[in-house]
């Protein structure tokens, strides 16, 4: 990994590293309460049963979010519609467990309304004298559930929801690729445009590994191949030409990225049209091929 | 390969022994035996590829049961960075394993050992000072921070993984 990469990476880690102390330091007194204000029956016991789960959402939020990073595409140009997907679904979790709340908590009748609902018991066509009769209603005498119905509940919708989210997600993402898989001709265009930029910046070595990694992509985009991190990448280019792709410019290219990658002699500028020469015969190879 | 098998079993009875012992001390020891099971399980099965992940998971909602139980965080916390540190172990022995000539074999696992020692330090000071800090943010601020933690993780294992 070159110098200014490597740094870069130990400063995002710092950043990571300080807003979790921060966040963890924040969530063990982070209340989730709903935006509008619920008028819960003081004297309802279900109350207690569903309220006290606060470490249930974080722990289902939690789950979801770590599933977001095991799923979120490399690419830069997905990544926004899949933070907002991400914004979305979290706030769905949320407003979806309120609501689950709101719905299992039901306040008892007010009194006014009982007493309203005294029907007549006579003729209707005689003219009775108005006398208020108001016969009780018998309530049945209420039983709180036990607890850990709440908690069953609440941890089967919760986790329905994530499994529904992750489950769009995929779909989506699965349908996204297909619908926007760029054609082989402008994959190879902007490996070309990304390789002339770098080789503008005069490092060869970069114009090397980054034709190795182009074609890395462009096969796995094209072709679905990709390279097992337990193969090395002479295995590799052996698995790639008996699948049919040319020889000569697979071997060059794995050649001269283990020399880049690996070596200690510096690349000179004809590895880097030798790199490049490759990967366009590769990705003609791969277009051939489809 | 002999000092990594040795490390990794010494983090196992640790990432097993000290919950254990938390959860006896506390009088909840029934959850202790969540514990001896996912030991046992983790050493007998070592031969399927499963197994170690399981077994770590295992010893996650073990660990998530006893603190819900108020057993104390110093207990804990140093099982549940042992279980991370024999669980990464695991996979380092059983990917040195599958090779059939390592070069420079024992400078390789030295480093390895290194490393994670250095990271299991850094863990143990981290969640130290967080246990003792608290901060009140705002579920905004809360969710905003989140989800810059969620993009910049990628972006970390994005990049390690371009680069290795």
């Amino acid at each position: 990994m070159l110098p200014q990469k490597r740094l870069r990476l130990v400063a995002v880690f710092g950043v990571v590293l300080v807003l979790m102390v921060l966040l963890a330091a924040a969530l063990p007194s982070l209340t989730l309460l709903p935006e509008r204000e619920m008028e819960l029956p003081s004297d309802s016991e279900v109350v207690g049963t569903v309220l006290d789960l606060g470490w249930l959402i974080g722990l289902l939020i939690a789950m979801y979010a770590i599933a977001m990073i095991w799923l979120m595409p490399s690419s830069l140009r997905r990544r926004l519609a899949y933070m907002l997907l991400v914004v979305g679904g979290i706030a769905g979790l949320i407003v979806g467990l309120v609501v689950l709340l709101d719905d299992t908590v039901i306040p008892p009748l007010p009194t006014s309304l009982q007493s309203s609902r005294a029907t007549p018991t006579h003729d209707p066509f005689v003219e009775q004298p108005l006398v208020e009769t108001v016969i009780p209603l018998e309530v049945p005498e209420f039983v709180p559930p036990p607890r850990w119905i709440g908690t069953l509940l609440t941890l089967c919708v919760g986790t329905l929801l994530v499994v529904l989210v992750l489950v769009i997600a995929w779909h989506l993402r699965a349908h996204y690729r297909e619908a926007t898989l760029p054609p082989l001709a402008q994959l190879a265009d902007e490996a070309r445009v990304a390789l002339n930029a770098l080789r503008d910046g005069g490092n060869v070595r970069d114009v090397v590994l980054r034709c190795y990694f182009e074609m890395a992509r462009v096969l796995d985009e094209a072709q679905g191949i990709r390279r097992v991190e337990t193969v090395t990448p002479r295995e590799f280019a052996v698995q790639l030409t008996a699948l049919g792709l040319p020889a000569v410019p697979v071997q060059t290219l794995t050649a001269l990225f283990e020399e880049a990658r690996y070596g200690m002699r510096v690349a000179d500028a004809a590895a880097a049209d030798h790199a490049i020469a490759s990967l366009t015969a590769i990705v003609a190879a791969c277009e051939a091929l489809t | 390969m002999q000092a990594a098998r040795q490390s990794f079993r010494l983090l196992l009875t640790l990432a097993i022994a000290v919950p254990a012992l938390g959860t006896f001390v506390r009088g909840v020891w029934p959850v202790a035996l969540v514990f001896f099971v996912a030991g046992g399980f983790w050493l007998g099965g070592r031969r399927w590829a499963w197994v170690s992940g399981a077994s770590f998971v295992l010893c996650v909602v073990g660990l998530v049961l006893a603190s819900l139980l108020d057993v104390g965080l110093l207990w804990l916390l140093p099982g549940m960075i042992a279980a991370l540190a024999a669980w990464d172990l695991d996979a380092f022995i059983v990917r040195l394993a599958s090779v059939e000539r390592v070069e420079h074999e024992s400078v390789l696992v030295r480093a390895h050992l290194q490393r994670l020692g250095l990271l299991c330090a850094v863990s143990l000071l981290v969640s130290g000072v967080v246990s003792l800090m608290r901060l009140h943010l705002s579920f905004g601020l809360t969710l905003a921070l989140a989800l810059v933690v969620v993009v910049a993780v990628r972006f970390i294992l994005y990049s390690l993984d371009e680069g290795a």
